[in-house]
């Protein structure tokens, strides 16, 4: 297998070209704006809307360009270190299908509402050009997702979306729930693209390439026979390409997927992203950054094993119902549709467990429109409410739904956004999210069918009960806030009214798209023009839609969304007792999240910092005090040299000295004496001679 | 090319600082503007080397003298040891596509550093003449071809910064001024040992073929077969000639085909450890790093950056340019220990950094574990992992001299570097904050930047080892991964504390002097941000000046490694 042409060059396109333009624009704006932006003002968000309004038209054109009709790609030499004859070329370039113009104009789309929305959220926020310029910043890096055809690239505009995510949670940072939710959103992702790192390095060591339909070829090659050639420049390497090998391969990409779509283990920082600015949570935490993991499984499903969609199955029918059991309990209005976020996406990467790709990307789009609303319809609860507040001067609790009630009276367009887009999510019968979550449902269903093992029936039926709370929370949402009687804190001479057509325009264009209507047949999901172009870029041309297992799930579907609803209207409708009174385990359970939090505050966070303190202790008791005892002790030594050296060496060199000083003294002395005892000695001498001669 | 282009590179900071060295001492503006001369001086010449650099494919460098560029060669000290030949010590410089990177790094950095000590005022004279006398030692260590020079030029460099940590330091400056004098010191006796091994056992095959008037290979041919009589030999520093096993005298001391072994080991292998001890002090790597956080505390911040910018980034490169090469078999042959001592560095550099109270400790411990890439890249002894180790000391070398001016800046304005003694800053400073956070974020690897060019190369070639030269087990790779998490963590960390939040300080005063960056400031961080961000949108930049040489390195590296290994064991059983 010849590699060099799987990674030619490709030309630059017309297309191609005006995805580029689509991409850079909104780096652009980021630019202009970063260092304009103390002499912006008001033109920031101007300008902001301008980009967007660009790139929305420019994405529209592209769709029309490449929807169902072909694909376009283009390809260069980002940087290329070969060894010799070993290829080792990395490559960029731009790839457009339908998938990615789906997603390029939903993240346009709702981009564009989002910055509109935020001409009036953001009105009185000092630091509003520093806002746009970060969404710019986001954009820039979202769209790069979208349309670079390379798993590098990916990577690198993951990280830049971690970054924006970042950067926009913590924009008041003043607050110190915002700082620590930007923190934990990133360290959280981070744990997730270790996995994606890992991948890379996986792939790379196998296919010296990372351009995906390349890998997607080489891949088809190896899935023939388990070890093939590759070549390049009359050079071959071998690649291992083994089921166990492919599976982690799989299972290290899907890290990555749950850590930026906040699957289990890793999505708590979801929740505490809402520190960040409403329309932010709209846009970013909501219909397009976390919805990205969802899309990278969906572009490299040809390299997912048996093994590794069981395990996208689990996780998302896990996450699903463990969301949507979180925000039971909740209060805080964001929360409860931040745990929504969690459950729906858990649904998506189910749906492509099972198989169900294009009713899970199909569920993608339509949750992204549906949400999106459902987050400004709250931002715009919020941002009257804090309009109240500042006209009243008294102090509430914009976000906590136990102190709302009867705002339907006060804000009719939220209200009925809120409704639409609610019915969306619960998939109600006529709005955008029975087509598609019904496709989920029903694929689990026929996905369990197929499987030998009972226990594959856990899936649907998790995804069955989801459906039913999900009703349940976001009825009991709804009934919280807009019906029943108005708050005591509510006086009338200053009305809470939602104000201006940048809050309202966004609101009425969600609402709408949450009908069915504009997806096909408005109460068949397989007849939707939207799944069918998905399933055509993910599975070529062929058409089939992948389940018809009769209308019975769909009954069943129908049944829980039911269910849940009637219960929360029964419960909340009829005398409006909140969970307030009953403290139940289960209740904590669904407020703390599982107590994932302080889990994992026990077993990570704080004895990975006590390791860390462990081992500075180590280092400066340990490692620098040898140190520094290697230097005491070469002292000490010297020190002991040095007496050595003077007692012992010097010493003996003294005693020669004093020896001969002695001996002199000695002759001295008799030198010096008188005559009458020189005489005297001299006899004694002599007849001390004479003595021993004679013996 | 006959020129003296990498001579000015070296000397005219020294020029510059015997011209400074003749002016009265009271005036300090002379020694500022001196001293930026000097390293521009430096710098127009490495650019306009950079500019005349020749990265066409076959300019190898490393071994193959022929390859090098603006090469300088000649007669430094020649004596007669009658018996025993004749020794010969070149002044002998030269450039490849492993100097050339470093080269730019240390010239760009070298003018920053002037920059950031434009406001030492007590003893002026000496600080920048020694700062100049720093420059030439360390532009001379990257040029150096020569293994004496070279020695020269690295021993010199720890006189110039032992006075610059112990006179113009912090609180405790002379301790950490003997720390780092000493253990430096220490590493570099091991080199000095092998370097001695070196010249009793090369010969210089070119003198001799001129000498004896016969062809190089002939020269070799002869040495090997021992017809060349000892008091004919022409022994040498010349590091390309220690790098062929041709050079060697059959029967000396780190000869391949002597069977010498030590303790087990054969002499050649132990020779590899002395030196890779050596450099892995100045590194430095876990264990031998403990001068580093207490160095970096004490320097003024003008010589953290010089420090950690340039002056690690020695070990690293004395790694590339001399023991491996030289030593290609160790290379292999402890390419796991290397390799571990890096993911060890990477992993326990970051924990320590995690714990860390005080800002400038927290980042001297992230640059030993960011030097932990270097090692890891190097021991993958792939063209990914290899052409990461550069990138990375490069990149390196730019986002650390951000980080410790950063430290720099806050230092200036309240005394302290304690993490805990400030909260809110991003109130107060938002350029600086600004700047702050494109730096930690550079430095925790985001795409876009340098650090993320390099670490992505080092990992892929480090996992990538494992199929092509089977050197690296695969769990090190994965390991290091995490030191991104952690990187990660102890840089946000720090953002959280510091910079978010209300606005608070320890003490009330600070708030006044808490001004925002001034210009001086900006023209030392702006340059180091369009060069972080240029080489992580374009990392040809420098991958295409040092392709060629990596590619060699590793293909050369990899073939006589193996092959003089088995050749050891052979010889040694």
């Amino acid at each position: 297998m010849d590699l060099a042409p799987l990674i030619a060059p490709m030309k630059l396109g017309q297309e191609t070209f005006q995805a580029l333009i689509v991409l850079v624009l909104p780096l652009c704006s980021f630019l202009i704006l970063g260092f304009l932006r103390n002499r912006l003002g008001i033109l920031a968000g101007y300008l902001a809307t301008l980009v967007g309004l660009v790139g929305l038209g420019l994405s529209v054109n592209l769709f029309i360009a490449v929807w169902n009709y072909t694909t376009y790609h283009f390809r260069t030499t980002w940087f290329d270190i070969s060894l010799g004859k070993l290829p080792l070329n990395f490559t960029v370039g731009v790839y457009l299908d339908n998938l990615t113009v789906l997603m390029l104009v939903m993240v346009s789309l709702i981009a564009l509402l989002v910055i509109i929305f935020s001409l009036a959220y953001m009105k009185d926020d000092p630091q509003v050009a520093k806002y746009y310029a970060f969404l710019g910043l986001f954009q820039f890096s979202m769209m790069g997702i979208i349309l670079v055809d390379n798993l590098l690239f990916i990577f690198i505009f993951w990280e830049l979306v971690g970054l924006s995510s970042y950067l926009l949670i913590g924009f008041w940072y003043q607050k110190t729930s915002a700082a620590l939710a930007a923190k934990k959103a990133f360290l959280f992702n981070k744990v997730g693209d270790l996995g994606f790192m890992i991948a890379l390095m996986m792939l790379w060591s196998q296919f010296y390439t990372l351009d995906i339909d390349a890998i997607k070829f080489l891949w088809q090659q190896a899935s023939l026979s388990d070890r093939f050639t590759l070549s390049a420049g009359g050079l071959s390497v071998w690649t291992d390409m083994s089921d166990t090998w492919m599976t982690w391969i799989g299972i290290a990409l899907f890290c990555a997927a749950v850590g930026k779509s906040a699957q289990f283990p890793l999505q708590v920082w979801l929740p505490d992203a809402m520190a960040g600015p409403t329309p932010v949570s709209a846009l970013i935490h909501a219909a397009t950054m976390v919805a990205a993991g969802v899309y990278l499984l969906a572009r490299v499903l040809p390299l997912f094993t048996v093994d590794v969609m069981l395990v996208l199955s689990i996780i998302g029918a896990l996450t699903a119902l463990m969301g949507a059991f979180a925000a039971l309990a909740q209060s805080d209005i964001k929360k409860i549709l931040a745990y929504s976020t969690i459950s729906q996406l858990g649904m998506m990467v189910m749906g492509i467990g099972v198989y169900a790709v294009e009713a899970a990307v199909f569920h993608l789009f339509t949750h992204a429109v549906f949400k999106a609303g459902l987050f400004l319809a709250a931002g715009s609860v919020i941002h009257s409410l804090h309009q109240y507040e500042a006209a009243s001067g008294q102090h509430l609790d914009a976000q906590d739904t136990d102190q709302m009630g009867g705002l339907r009276k006060f804000i009719p367009l939220t209200f009925l956004t809120f409704v639409l887009c609610g019915l969306g999510l619960i998939g109600f019968p006529g709005f955008s999210g029975f087509l598609s979550k019904e496709g989920i449902i029903e694929g689990a269903i026929a996905w369990a069918n197929n499987a030998d093992v009972f226990a594959a029936w856990l899936i649907p039926v998790m995804a069955i009960l989801t459906s039913l709370l999900t009703a349940f929370y976001i009825i009991k949402l709804i009934i919280k806030v807009f019906f029943g009687k108005s708050p005591q804190w509510l006086v009338d001479d200053h009305p809470v009214r939602e104000k201006g057509w940048a809050i309202k325009f966004p609101l009425v264009v969600l609402g709408l798209l949450s009908f069915s209507i504009w997806y096909g047949h408005p109460f068949d999901g397989h007849q939707s023009w939207l799944g069918e172009g998905v399933s055509r870029a993910i599975f070529g041309n062929e058409f089939v839609p992948t389940i018809i297992e009769g209308k019975w799930s769909m009954v069943l579907a129908l049944l829980a969304l039911l269910a849940g609803g009637t219960m929360a209207i029964m419960k909340y409708g009829v005398d409006r007792s909140y969970f307030t009174e009953t403290v139940h385990w289960l209740k904590s359970m669904s407020y703390h999240n599982f107590h994932l939090d302080a889990i994992y505050m026990i077993i990570f966070i704080r004895p990975s910092y006590y390791l860390a303190s462990a081992i500075t202790r180590f280092d400066q008791h340990v490692l620098d005090r040898s140190v520094n005892l290697l230097g005491i002790s070469q002292v000490v030594f010297a020190h002991i040299i040095a007496w050595i050296d003077r007692t012992v060496v010097d010493g003996l060199v003294s005693l020669v000295a004093k020896f001969s000083q002695w001996f002199g003294a000695l002759f001295r002395w008799f030198v010096h004496s008188r005559v009458q005892s020189k005489i005297l000695w001299a006899v004694l001498f002599v007849v001390l001679i004479i003595l021993i001669w004679i013996r | 090319m006959e020129n003296h282009l990498l001579t000015l590179i070296v000397f005219a900071p020294l020029v510059m600082a015997g011209v400074l060295l003749l002016v009265p001492a009271k005036h300090i503006g002379f020694f500022k503007w001196g001293a930026l001369l000097g390293s521009v001086g430096s710098l127009l010449a490495a650019l306009f080397v950079f500019h005349l650099y020749d990265n066409r494919t076959g300019v190898t460098g490393i071994d193959n003298l022929s390859t090098y560029q603006f090469v300088e060669k000649m007669d430094w000290i020649s004596l007669d040891l009658g018996q025993l030949g004749q020794l010969s010590i070149q002044y002998f410089l030269g450039i490849d596509g492993v100097s050339m990177p470093l080269i730019l790094l240390a010239s760009i950095v070298m003018v920053i550093g002037v920059l950031a000590s434009w406001s030492v005022e007590e003893k002026a004279k000496s600080y920048f003449l020694l700062y100049l006398l720093l420059s030439t030692s360390i532009f001379g260590c990257f040029l150096a071809l020569d293994f004496f020079l070279f020695f020269l030029f690295f021993e010199f460099m720890l006189l110039p910064m032992y006075f610059l940590i112990g006179l113009w330091g912090g609180v405790r400056r002379e301790y950490a001024a003997i720390k780092f004098f000493l253990y430096t010191f220490f590493g570099s006796v091991f080199i000095l040992i092998v370097m001695i091994g070196l010249y009793s056992s090369v010969i210089d095959p070119i003198k001799m073929s001129e000498t004896l008037q016969v062809s190089v290979s002939q020269v070799q041919q002869m040495l090997q077969q021992g017809s060349i009589a000892s008091d004919q030999m022409i022994r040498t520093f010349d590091m390309t000639a220690m790098m062929q096993a041709d050079n060697f005298i059959p029967g000396s001391v780190l000869s391949l085909f002597n069977g010498l072994t030590i303790g087990g080991y054969s002499a050649r292998l132990i020779a590899f450890l002395f030196l890779l001890l050596g450099f892995l002090i100045k590194l430095p790597a876990v264990p031998f790093h403990t001068w580093l956080p207490d160095a970096h505390v004490e320097a003024p911040t003008a010589i953290s950056v010089v420090l950690a910018a340039i002056l690690l980034k020695i070990g690293g490169y004395g790694l590339m340019r001399i023991v491996y090469p030289i030593f290609p078999e160790g290379a292999i042959q402890f390419a796991v220990l290397v390799g571990f001592l890096g993911v060890l560095a990477i992993i326990y550099g970051a924990l320590n950094a995690l714990a860390m109270k005080d800002l400038k400790k927290m980042i001297a411990f992230s640059s030993i574990s960011h030097m932990g890439f270097v090692l890891l890249g190097l021991a993958s002894l792939t063209a990914e992992g290899v052409s990461g180790a550069l990138y990375q000391m490069v990149s390196h070398g730019f986002i650390s001299a951000a980080l410790f001016l950063i430290v720099g800046v806050i230092y200036d304005r309240t005394y302290s570097r304690q993490i805990a003694d400030f909260a809110g800053l991003a109130t107060l400073m938002p350029k600086f904050t600004a700047v702050v956070v494109i730096s930690f974020f550079a430095s925790l690897g985001l795409p876009g930047f340098s650090g993320f060019i390099a670490e992505l190369l080092t990992l892929l070639g480090a996992f990538h080892s494992h199929s092509l030269n089977d050197l690296l087990p695969l769990w090190m790779p994965i390991v290091a991964v995490l030191g991104l998490l952690l990187t990660a963590a102890y840089y946000l960390w720090t953002i959280q504390r510091m910079f978010f939040g209300k606005a608070w300080l320890r003490n009330e005063s600070w708030m006044a002097r808490l001004t925002d960056l001034s210009s001086r400031e900006w023209l030392m961080f702006v340059p180091l941000i369009l060069l972080m961000i240029a080489l992580g949108v374009f990392p040809h930049l420098l991958l295409d000046i040092s392709k060629e040489s990596i590619s060699y390195f590793t293909e050369l590296i990899n073939g006589k490694g193996f092959e003089q290994l088995q050749l050891l064991y052979q010889m040694t059983k």
